[in-house]
């Protein structure tokens, strides 16, 4: 999946971990379907960031395809 | 099937990246259903109209021991898909003129094609090749809408949303080339999944459209898409053994390929009809 849900050279950090948010495959669940996408996300426990620009984007445009199935 | 639009969406490298080789919604899960429902016996003739790099006829043959071949007009699918496995019993060859005997085939499956060909010439076509009771599985796109299929035909990429029809329609055109449909069921859900997938792989729905079509961001696309509201469907339906059917879908449609193919009048159709044959 492209690549493109992350802020290019901004460089995030997990604030329990300690640890920085990397590129990595995690699964968006919504209306019992599911999607890969490449999100940042801790290395270590797993927190997943989703900017705002996705959650407004892609995620508001999948939610209501999936509403107006 | 129409290759004239300006690009050919079963064969862009950005669909396969979301779909895999099956292009299509739902992947195998509507083959094997179809499959399970229909109880094919191991080794019946099955044919894949549309059938891409071969993905399904590989997937009948191995999955359910069926004696698969598959057609496509596309050369580059075919190559694809033979340069994976070169024993693949694939061909090219289009559904409004296929290069089998009448009444070879057990099941014609028709995944996410049907939509790219022209029905007078491909239904009739189904009829003459597949044996008496013989199941045509057609899985595709539908408007929901029936007043957005206009908008749908003038867009300028060549997929199953262009050639998408109303369930009225389509059942309607089965039935008048002499079909029974036994089946039909729901799978929009299939289709949004699909759509969601496209959105995550790329800037928007808009942007994939545009990316797909190579003329910007194809907002008309995105217009008729609305107004349409696209369905997916998978429908079973069955050669009937009736004249009437035959022969008049024989005399309309039939004999414009049946000169090419052997199968020049109702004739043939009606010689295996009910009379004779009880398994129904």
């Amino acid at each position: 999946m492209a690549g493109t849900d992350m802020i290019p050279d901004a460089v995030f950090e997990c604030e329990k971990c300690d640890s920085q948010l990397e590129p990595g495959q995690v699964t968006v669940s919504y209306l019992g379907s599911s999607f890969p996408v490449e999100l940042l996300r801790c290395p270590q426990c797993g927190f997943v960031l989703i900017t705002e620009q996705l959650a407004l984007g892609k995620m508001l445009q999948v939610e209501k395809t999936l509403e107006d199935k | 099937m129409d290759q004239v639009r300006g690009s050919n969406l079963y064969e862009s490298y950005e669909m396969k990246q979301v779909t895999g080789e099956t292009i299509r919604p739902g992947g195998f899960s509507l083959t094997e259903r179809a499959a399970d429902i229909c109880k094919f016996a191991k080794g019946a003739n099955v044919l894949d109209v549309g059938c891409g790099v071969g993905s399904t006829v590989q997937y009948l043959r191995y999955q359910y021991g069926l004696s698969a071949v598959g057609v496509d007009p596309s050369p580059l699918q075919l190559a694809d898909g033979l340069s994976k496995n070169r024993d693949l019993p694939i061909f090219q060859g289009q559904g409004e003129a296929l290069p089998f005997e009448h009444e070879s085939m057990e099941g014609i499956f028709a995944e996410c094609t049907l939509s790219l060909m022209d029905p007078s010439l491909a239904l009739p076509e189904f009829y003459r090749v597949l044996k008496p009771n013989g199941y045509l599985i057609v899985s595709d796109i539908y408007a929901r809408n029936e007043d957005g299929v206009s908008s749908l035909r003038n867009l300028n990429v060549a997929s199953c949303l262009t050639g998408a029809v109303s369930r009225k329609v389509l059942t309607d055109r089965l039935q008048e080339s002499g079909f029974e449909v036994v089946l039909w069921e729901d799978h929009s859900r299939l289709l949004a999944e699909l759509t969601a997938r496209l959105i995550f792989a790329n800037e928007s729905a808009g942007s994939f459209w545009g990316l797909v079509c190579g003329t910007g961001l194809c907002t008309d696309t995105k217009g008729a898409v609305n107004t349409s509201r696209p369905g997916y469907f998978l429908l079973i339906a069955r050669k009937t053994n009736g004249n009437t059917h035959g022969n008049t879908n024989g005399n309309t449609h039939g004999n414009t390929n049946g000169n090419t193919h052997g199968t020049t009048d109702g004739n043939t159709h009606g010689t295996t009809d009910g009379t004779t044959d009880g398994r129904e």
